[in-house]
């Protein structure tokens, strides 16, 4: 049997890149969280939100090794077949952010709400990105 | 596709934990694969194939797809 070496592979990337991506965004997001609490006065729910995002990064650190979803929560997108779960999870978190837009949208018209303001800024936003995406990855082939 | 990795580790005597370090893939990957529930790129395919030293159509069979 031949063996083929590396730890990069095709149609996914290094367990630890993804691994320590998704850990790094968990300490910024509790940062950020921690600093903006501060800022506002509200330092307690700051810190608090840290503490939650620090806990989300161990279980992620814990539990990765005993499951799949878990592991793909933390980043390890590490071969072809994970990274298509993780693009057909992320298209249909998207279908679902876009019917929520659209909801809220029709709601927020319908009891002239100001939110429709918001609405109308995600929905062009997600429109844009989705357009453009499609130009661009329709010429890379 | 109808597949014969699980045929062709077992008679290599590797886990799937073995065959996906040598395929550089997870071991649920392997798992899929093996049951059908994943049908691997052709560059899978391919080091599917060089690892076990067969050619492509001795290993996977598509059938009558066009």
């Amino acid at each position: 049997m031949k063996q083929h070496g590396g730890t990069l592979t095709e149609g996914g990337r290094s367990a630890r890149s993804g691994y320590l991506g998704t850990m790094a965004g968990c300490v910024l997001a509790g940062l950020a969280y921690l600093g903006i609490g501060l800022a506002t006065h509200h330092g307690w729910s700051g810190a608090i939100g840290l503490v939650i995002m620090l806990a989300y990064a161990a279980l992620l650190t814990l539990a990765r090794g005993r499951s799949e979803t878990i592991g793909l929560l933390a980043g390890e997108v590490t071969d072809e077949r994970r990274a298509a779960i993780s693009q057909r999870a992320l298209a249909f978190t998207a279908n679902v952010l876009v019917l929520a837009i659209a909801a809220g949208a029709m709601v927020s018209l319908a009891t002239s709400s100001p939110d429709f303001r918001v609405y109308g800024i995600l929905a062009s936003i997600s429109a844009i990105a989705f357009a453009g995406s499609l130009a661009v990855f329709s010429r890379r082939g | 596709m109808i597949n014969r990795l699980k045929e062709l580790r077992t008679a290599a005597g590797l886990s799937q934990a073995a065959l996906g370090e040598a395929l550089d893939v997870s071991r649920q990957t392997v798992i899929s694969i093996e049951t059908g529930r994943y049908d691997p790129s052709l560059k899978l395919a391919f080091r599917i194939a060089r690892t076990f030293d067969r050619t492509l159509e001795e290993i996977f069979d598509g059938g009558d797809a066009r």
